[in-house]
């Protein structure tokens, strides 16, 4: 408990050093974004004037800074320059889109990239091996702009079995593939190796000896001890499913997280890209705290807080 | 998770996906899904807005002083009469008194004033409603349903300016109770429709005014609406859009692909409209002050070089014709004489080169002191229109040098002067527009953007918008910007290369929408099912 | 891809000569199937690449109005663009794009990567705690998010992609690395080395780079691939490629809008950059098995 109490409040230096590097960086992104803001449109030199002094952008960097710093502190991430919006209230209307994604990507790459990696691990060396690798080699290796494209031509408008738009589950099915494919393809190719590990260890042996059945040792006994390198995956999987979602969204044009941040760092809309990092940077470092806690749970030999 | 829990997700999200498609089955209570191409929306308050995006909700929402239709006809509207000073300085408004807002709030001069008030008041501020306003000096009320607008100059277009979307009339109690910021999120108008709901990036539900009577004349429909309830979704990618019509997802598509337009218009399921937007055309502005371009024979050439007929044609299939002057035939003022400048003519451009001293260099392309004549397009508008201006100008031996840039590099090179050609179009029902990137006092400087990327100074015509904006007549006003039309085509400084159009396609189903002045936002208070 | 990766141990272990060994790893390198289909299909590409004006039939930036958005025949093979542009010349010809590009970026990310990996491995103590906490937060920011911050502020164009896309895999080749450079710190041979009386740099040079080579071919192979969808992604998203330029990614962007009407606008661009990513992964699978001593025993 305390272990982890100590990794939550280690998360502070790192968010502020992310915060000021990215206020840092903001700051050489070329334009004014009161212009970027009012998106060229033809308003008056009063209107931007005017938009400046509301934005506080006429007052030196420093003291920008440092205004900044104070309300962050105070948990007030500011507004978007945009939208006049808080940025928390933005990004908690934005999150459930992103969030239902990431988890159709997790279920549709956990499930294939577990059935590849056992079928694959449990006949090392065949060709249902080769195949299924071959497979996981393809899901990192297709452009998911690519494959986003091909399924909506395929299965929304040529075939139409399932709806472009909307915000059904339905409409769910062909992004959560897309984003998917990519994660069973590495995931997969771990779970094979673990479970090579983990049939060749002495217990799994001994199982074997004594005439256990072998659906029974692969999902009891190998399965149990070879998922800790995968669950490790799923850790660093975070990025990989924020990444995933900025070209899903772009590709099926649905709203979300990726699509407000890249948004964002294009209209230079510096609260709201903090705001952004901050909370992806909190995310990362809590779910890889979640990971180092499961350890404990899948393999008991495993003391978190000893590493 | 419980089996009743998922149950319960499972029917909530079939129930989510198609509630439109539901909608659509009970004819009674008729609800229409309008799929538009934005996701940025962020405030609906009239008073601030300058997206044309954020206006096509706004225009159902709010009513103006004056009811304008698409043809720019004043109508009365909130207002059943006026009066203009014979000075043009102020006007005085006899006001509607059996109108309310959503909220209950009764319509009466207080709104109008604290509107105007507010939009003035930096506090507010306000990006567009603030520049349509003109020289707005104050109010006074002059009875509950009578009003004097007062200007510091004259403004013979004050009239027009009641008709725009930005200057609708604003709930005063309802800004009071949300402030500026929650007014933007749930606006409160006198229009057609009530602002429901707002799922940020997804949709926004309006619902029918059931005590709306005050519509303008010039619709079919009197008193409440025949649509239920709108629902506007946003989808910012064209083929979606054009896909979820078909599936019966929509009933309108805007800014429709011009092959879908042609392939739907020509299907018996579906409807199109299109609309020639005022305001300025798709046109480039040559930097006058560095390169090649400082030539106005290179100018001139550049201009005869592009096949502008045929690159629209190619482009938009028909559907946009090429433009030929700084503002739109659809704008007020458009003066006619511009169509006879830079016809498409290869060999006069070729001739313009020569006698500019470009001699064809190898690889087809034009040299003078060893330099190529090369011209830097850094390109955020419509990249397939620079491929094409690439091709034609090949052929006459320009490298046009095309880059895609962001808004803010654009910005930054603009401001650095680090560019030979800068893209332009706006949507605006104005001539007065022409000041913006015209004007000698808004060529761009560093630390300041402004609009004038020809960096083209000219006395003459800084004189003749300046006077244009404060003629006492309307007929004085078109004279001066017909003259100023013709100085700016005489320099040859910029291109116009395509109008903007705004292609909107329907299901049959239901018929009734119209374009608002400007041909851009849809108007979808008349819709009704099509019998 | 972020596969948390194994040390390889020094393939110098038996006193066959060099061209010996070279051979024996090529023949047990070209045993596998997948790994040899990879190595083919690259090889076409680079000579495509290489030869493109001589196997493109047209100019690959030469638009013809009047053919524009038809369908593949036996004069235009893959079909026409929006312009008129023939489709299999503007493939041909972005091979090049995509295969410098992925490789500039690689290089870059892997020169950066591991100058900065070997310093703090060798380094040690605050120094390394430090860096290697950045390295872990750096890991966890999505890579195409870190490309576009990049691409913002450097501005578009393709020479700024490969350094946002280097940027966002230079904590990846600097991990790896300076896990590494730990293993081989702790072997005997360098403490032997050390009481000898070489010097830091001698040490460094003489026993960490070769050791580590076997990795870096590994990752920079493995991050190849990715390298080359990132960049593509890039240039799909707008921000990369200019145009007239062929790049795939950007074709794909072109064809979007027009997927119904011309869907081998956006199909052809795609597999031929699946193709090119999927036989460099082949590629580094086979190199990852013979050169990880992990792997190698199965």
């Amino acid at each position: 408990m305390r272990y982890a109490l100590r990794r939550v409040l280690g998360v502070i230096p790192i968010l502020f050093v992310t915060w000021t590097i990215v206020f840092g960086v903001m700051q050489l992104i070329p334009g004014d974004p009161v212009n970027l803001m009012l998106a060229g449109v033809p308003a008056s030199q009063e209107v931007r004037e005017n938009e400046r002094r509301r934005l506080g952008l006429d007052r030196p960097f420093l003291e920008r800074y440092v205004t900044f710093l104070g309300r962050a502190v105070r948990g007030d991430l500011g507004e978007s320059y945009r939208s006049r919006q808080p940025v928390t209230r933005m990004i908690s209307e934005q999150a459930g889109s992103t969030l239902e994604l990431a988890a159709g990507g997790l279920v549709v790459g956990l499930g294939a990239g577990l059935l590849l990696g056992m079928v694959a691990g449990l006949k090392p060396n065949t060709w249902i091996d080769t195949l299924c690798m071959l497979v996981a080699l393809a899901g990192v290796s297709l452009p998911s702009f690519w494959i986003g494209m091909m399924l909506i031509y395929v299965f929304g408008m040529t075939l139409a079995w399932v709806p472009i738009v909307g915000s059904g589950l339905a409409a769910l099915v062909l992004p959560s593939i897309t984003v998917g494919l990519f994660i069973a393809g590495g995931f997969a190719r771990l779970v094979r190796s673990s479970i090579i590990d983990a049939m060749g260890q002495d217990y799994i042996r001994t199982a074997r000896a004594k005439g256990l059945g072998w659906a029974k040792i692969a999902f009891k006994h190998a399965l149990r001890n070879a998922m800790i390198p995968p669950v490790t995956l799923l850790g660093i999987q975070i990025a990989v499913l924020v990444g995933g979602a900025v070209v899903t969204e772009n590709v099926f044009a649905r709203p979300g997280l990726g699509t407000m941040l890249v948004e964002a760092v294009l209209n230079k809309d510096l609260p709201l890209v903090q705001a952004l990092v901050v909370y992806t940077t909190a995310a990362y470092v809590l779910v890889n705290l979640l990971v180092d806690l499961l350890y404990g749970l899948i393999d008991p030999r495993v003391q978190v807080g000893r590493a | 998770m419980g089996n009743r829990m998922r149950k319960l997700m499972w029917t909530t999200a079939l129930a989510l996906s198609l509630t439109p498609v539901m909608a659509l089955a009970q004819a009674g209570d008729l609800a229409i899904v309008f799929a538009d191409d934005s996701t940025s929306d962020v405030t609906f308050d009239p008073r601030v807005t300058q997206s044309r995006h954020e206006e096509q909700v706004i225009a159902q929402v709010f009513d103006q002083l004056v009811s304008a239709d698409a043809d720019n006809k004043k109508y009365p509207g909130l207002a059943k009469s006026w009066t203009m000073a014979p000075d043009n300085k102020s006007v005085v408004l006899q006001l509607r008194d059996d109108v309310t807002f959503h909220d209950g709030t009764k319509f009466d001069a207080e709104a109008v004033k604290f509107t105007f008030d507010t939009i003035v008041d930096p506090a507010t501020g306000s990006q567009g409603a603030i520049d349509m306003i003109g020289p707005y000096e104050g109010s006074d009320i002059l009875g509950p349903y009578e009003i004097r607008i007062r200007y510091k100059r004259p403004f013979p277009t004050a009239i027009d300016s009641f008709s725009e979307n930005e200057l609708s009339i604003v709930s005063p109690t309802a800004v009071k109770k949300l402030g500026g910021t929650g007014f933007a999120q749930a606006p409160v108008g006198t229009g057609p429709f009530k602002f429901v709901s707002w799922e940020k990036n997804k949709q926004i539900v309006l619902e029918r005014n059931p005590d709306y009577k005050w519509g303008a004349p010039f619709y079919s429909t009197q008193g409440p609406s025949k649509v239920a309830r709108i629902i506007h979704r946003f989808i910012p990618n064209a083929a979606t859009r054009v896909a979820a019509l078909e599936s019966g997802e929509v009933h309108y598509t805007d800014l429709t692909p011009p092959l879908d337009m042609r392939r739907l218009g020509d299907s018996s399921k579906y409807d199109t409209m299109t609309g020639v937007a005022s305001g300025v055309p798709f046109s480039l502005m040559f930097n006058v002050s560095r390169g090649p371009l400082q030539d106005i024979k290179v100018r001139q050439a550049f201009m005869y070089a592009v096949d502008r007929s045929r690159l629209s044609q190619n482009l938009f299939f028909g559907y946009a014709k090429a433009a030929w002057g700084p503002i739109a035939p659809s704008t007020p003022a458009y003066w006619k004489g511009v169509e006879e400048y830079y016809k498409f003519s290869r060999e006069t451009a070729g001739k313009l080169l020569e006698e500019a001293g470009w001699k064809m260099g190898s690889g087809g392309i034009r040299e003078k002191d060893g330099q190529p004549l090369q011209i830097y397009y850094p390109t955020l508008l419509e990249p397939e229109t620079s491929v094409a201006l690439q091709a034609d100008l090949k052929r006459v031996g320009i490298d046009l040098k095309v880059e895609n840039v962001t808004k803010a590099k654009q910005d930054e090179l603009i401001i650095n002067n680090q560019y030979d050609v800068g893209g332009i179009r706006w949507v605006y029902n104005d001539p007065s527009v022409l000041r913006i990137p015209f004007d000698s006092g808004n060529i761009p400087e560093p630390g300041k953007f402004k609009f004038n990327w020809m960096r083209w100074k000219s006395p003459e015509l800084d004189k003749v918008l300046a006077a244009a904006s404060t003629a006492a007549s309307l007929e004085e006003r078109t004279k001066l910007y017909a003259d100023a039309q013709k100085m700016i085509m005489d320099a040859a400084v910029f291109m116009p290369i395509h109008d903007q159009i705004q292609t909107i396609a329907s299901s049959k189903k239901v018929v009734g929408a119209r374009f608002a002045p400007g041909n851009w936002q849809v108007r979808l208070y008349d819709v009704r099912p099509a019998n | 891809m972020t596969l948390p990766f194994p040390v390889a141990a020094p393939l110098v272990t038996s006193d066959l000569t060099r061209s010996q060994r070279a051979l024996r790893f090529i023949r047990r390198f070209a045993r596998h199937t997948g790994a040899s289909a990879g190595v083919a299909i690259l090889l076409v590409l680079v000579v495509c690449t290489i030869l493109a004006p001589f196997i493109a039939p047209f100019d690959p930036t030469e638009t013809d109005v009047g053919a524009r958005l038809s369908a593949p025949d036996s004069i235009h093979w893959l079909g026409v663009d929006l312009h008129g542009r023939d489709i299999f010349s503007r493939i041909v010809w972005g091979g090049r794009y995509s295969l410098a590009v992925g490789m500039a970026t690689v290089l870059l990310a892997l020169v950066v990567g591991s100058t900065i990996g070997i310093f703090l491995g060798y380094r040690g103590g605050r120094v390394d705690a430090i860096g290697s906490r950045a390295i872990d937060v750096l890991l966890g920011f999505p890579s195409v998010v870190m490309a576009i911050l990049v691409v913002a502020v450097l501005g578009v164009g393709l020479v700024n992609v490969v350094i946002a896309v280097a940027i966002a895999q230079i904590p990846r080749f600097a991990r790896v690395v300076r896990g590494a450079v730990l293993v081989v710190k702790e072997q005997l041979y360098i403490d032997a080395a050390r009481a000898i009386g070489a010097n830091g740099r001698h040490i460094m040079v003489r026993h960490l780079v070769p050791n580590v080579m076997p990795t870096l071919i590994v990752l920079g192979t493995l991050n190849l691939g990715d390298a080359i969808l990132s960049t593509a992604t890039l240039s799909f998203l707008g921000l990369g490629a200019q145009p007239p330029a062929p790049e795939w990614g950007a074709m794909l962007n072109d064809g979007r809008d027009y997927m119904r009407y011309a869907p081998w606008m956006m199909f052809f661009p795609g597999l031929a950059l699946f193709l090119t990513v999927m036989s460099v992964n082949l590629i580094g699978d086979r190199l990852s098995h013979l050169l990880d001593p992990r792997a190698r025993n199965k």
